[in-house]
């Protein structure tokens, strides 16, 4: 019973931590603008990530170490540093998106305007990163973000004709008010958003701080197997939210605010209440998460003592690091650069850098002296990464073309 | 604590081909595989730097090529990486920060005889002290200026 | 980078060269006001409805006054490059200006705490929303 207990609570988290800023973002805005004709990307996008996080769990839970770790030392120092810079420097418009996301969902409920809020959410962030425990912290933002559950609320108050929004959703097609290149950039957007590389990195990084080893291996695929697709359905649920109370009124959505628009106008005052704690959860934990990333990447790369679970004094370095990546995105913040349009950038540039990301995790999860002999990848699994690993090709070389193209979405 | 002398005929350069190159274990490894840019740990556990190069030595006997040495510490991967002046300046910058040593050493701190590496699993596991290595003087010195600063680290000083 | 930065910066600013570039920047321009009309409009309407909370409504007003400020200002800085552009600047322009003006009065409203009848006092954004959409599709492909 206890066992059922952890697993469900496990899941639960998956699904609460599946949203980010990037994710409300980007199926906000799609939903509004391209009704349900890319929601497909976004059953694409899952899938991928469920691939690939289970293959990175399963590293971490059988060699104690994460992912990102082994990539030096399997791929080789100078690829390992590309990998590095490109993941820190994304890593950083994530971060600045996300303390960014905190900060205007704190100013909905407080009418301090957003930028005085930012240098408290910083702090906080902060300060959670030093002293909250790894387990306490996934729990309560994960458990948290479910809040988010009430888009999907909203969409069945406003009742919809069911047919009509799957057939919109299986049927995918160009708007005619829209271009290939915009839809493809919309698209790579939401791909981007659904396989953020930082994802991984935490992912793979945390369960080596709770310890996994292989008996935990089956509970890593029911987490991946169950909790993702639902946060993939949550993702889908704001989709279709925004396709159904504001692309009829021609509203694009490019404030925080109007993503929780359509569940104020369906629900009521108390679903937006709920709301606003699940976006503040949901970008609190996100900030997180990119937090202790940067502090992974760079003490992983370099051999530095890592990790969250011990008191910090046996990871200084680790730690000065996070310090100094929080300070960083604040102050980007601080600079009044749009919070969306970071959003967007985040997500897009990570789009980019995809393969560099995913690239490892195939080779290294094939690797039986990491996996030991039974556990490499099986001739199916290795055939539907494979594929993705071209998916991401393909999209990392088409995204910047896309954006100069569409002029970054317009 | 000593590590002994400096080997003689030191080149700080991988062997050429990855042919094997007996250990003092007695595995036969192979160093750019199985080595370089591998995880280290320290005698009790805690993490100590990554391998960033190896010393070759050539046995004066047998004229045979093999990895005497582990070398890990500040600037010696920038040197591996060609960015020499990065890797002096990091080397440079380690020395202002080094306090101390707890016992006098000859030896070079960023320098661990193949001896002392023992198993070769997830990480090589070193028969040394963390706090013996250069690698170890940032984080050190991390620990006395910034940390120890700050409430709620953990720091003895503190509770 | 940089270079990619900057390309993607904003559709409406930067001088339009002929006729067509205008009119493609005075559709983005309107698709933008129309976008803010109605978030007001809908803004509006929640709040009369009970179902938002002053904070929350204050904020998404201010945030779509200004997102249509803007927009207002990239438009109106464009130089035309003919005198075909001119009647269209002036037609924008108009539609632009009473927009900014019934969203700025609702602004008002809301700040004095009338959330509850911030509907009525939206009204004429009704009629800028049918005014914006018909010049949208004036100008279409």
């Amino acid at each position: 019973m206890k066992k059922v207990l952890g697993v469900a609570l496990g899941v639960l988290t998956a699904i609460g931590g599946f949203v980010d800023m990037g994710d409300l973002v980007a199926n906000a805005a799609t939903g509004a603008r391209f009704d349900m004709n890319l929601a497909w990307v976004v059953v694409v996008g899952v899938i991928g990530i469920v691939v690939y996080a289970e293959m990175s769990g399963r590293v971490a839970a059988l060699c104690g170490r994460p992912v990102f770790d082994l990539v030096r030392e399997r791929l080789g120092p100078r690829f390992g540093l590309a990998n590095l810079l490109a993941s820190f420097f994304i890593n950083m418009l994530t971060l600045t998106a996300e303390i960014a996301g905190v900060a205007l969902s704190l100013s909905l409920v407080s009418s301090v305007n957003y930028l005085f809020l930012i240098p408290f959410v910083a702090l906080l962030v902060w300060l959670v990163c030093w002293r909250m425990s790894f387990v306490m912290m996934e729990r309560v933002f994960g458990l948290l973000g479910l809040c988010l559950i009430v888009f999907a609320v909203a969409v069945w108050k406003i009742g919809p004709d069911w047919n009509q929004l799957l057939s919109g959703s299986t049927h995918p097609h160009v708007p005619h008010s829209e271009t290939l290149f915009t839809y493809a950039y919309f698209g790579i957007a939401l791909f981007g958003a659904a396989m953020t590389p930082y994802e991984v990195f935490f992912f793979s990084s945390g369960a080596v701080e709770d310890g996994w080893t292989s008996k935990d291996l089956g509970e890593n695929k029911i987490n991946v197997l169950v909790g993702f697709p639902l946060g993939g359905a949550l993702s889908l649920a704001i989709m279709a939210s925004t396709h159904l109370l504001l692309a009829p009124r021609h509203i694009s959505v490019d404030q925080l605010s109007q993503v929780a628009l359509p569940v104020a106008s369906a629900v009521g005052r108390l679903g937006l209440a709920v709301v606003i704690i699940g976006i503040f959860a949901a970008t609190f934990g996100a900030a997180l998460e990119t937090s202790l990333s940067a502090g992974y990447v760079v003490a992983q790369y370099l051999g530095w003592p890592w990790g969250k679970r011990d008191a910090p004094r046996t990871a200084t370095r680790f730690h000065v690091v996070i310090m100094i990546a929080i300070f960083g995105a604040a102050v980007f913040g601080l600079s009044g650069i749009d919070p969306v349009k970071v959003t967007e950038y985040s997500i897009v540039l990570s789009a980019a850098a995809l393969p560099l990301t995913y690239f490892p995790i195939l080779v290294i999860a094939n690797d039986a002296r990491y996996v030991g002999p039974d556990h490499t990848n099986g001739r199916f699994l290795n055939a539907v990464a494979s594929v993705y690993l071209i998916i991401l090709l393909l999209v990392a070389i088409a995204t910047i073309p896309l954006m100069i193209i569409t002029k970054g979405g317009a | 604590m000593g590590f002994g002398g400096a080997a003689p005929g030191k080149e700080r350069s991988m062997s050429a081909s990855g042919a094997g190159n007996p250990a003092r274990t007695g595995r036969v490894l192979h160093a750019t595989l199985d080595l370089l840019d591998r995880q280290l740990r320290d005698r009790n556990g805690k993490l100590c730097g990554n391998v960033d190069d190896l010393e070759i030595t050539r046995d004066d006997e047998t004229g045979q090529m093999f990895v005497s040495a582990i070398l890990c510490g500040p600037g010696i991967l920038a040197y591996r990486m060609g960015r020499r002046r990065l890797g002096r300046w990091l080397e440079d910058a380690n020395r202002r920060v080094h306090d101390t040593p707890r016992h006098h050493e000859p030896f070079e701190r960023t320098r661990i005889p193949i001896v002392f590496a023992g198993e070769i699993g997830p990480m090589i596991e070193v028969a040394v002290d963390v706090d013996d290595l250069a690698t170890h003087d940032m984080e050190r010195w991390t620990l006395t200026h910034i940390i120890d600063h700050i409430p709620g680290s953990g720091s003895r000083a503190h509770q | 980078m940089v270079l990619s930065v900057a390309a993607c910066s904003e559709h409406s600013v930067g001088p339009a060269r002929t006729y067509d570039d205008f009119e493609r920047k005075s559709r983005t321009s309107a698709a933008v006001a129309l976008s803010s009309v109605e978030t007001v409009r809908l803004l509006a309407e929640t709040s009369s409805d009970g179902d938002a909370w002053g904070a929350y409504t204050n904020i998404g007003l201010s945030e779509q006054e200004d997102t249509l400020a803007e927009a207002t200002g990239d438009f109106a800085s464009i130089q035309p490059p003919d005198h075909r552009s001119d009647d269209l600047r002036a037609q924008l322009l108009e539609l632009l200006d009473s927009a900014g003006d019934h969203i700025a009065t609702v602004r008002i409203a809301a700040r004095r705490g009338d959330l509850g009848s911030l509907e009525q006092v939206a009204a004429p954004l009704a009629d800028d929303s049918v005014a914006l959409q018909h010049f949208l599709d004036s100008i279409k492909r």
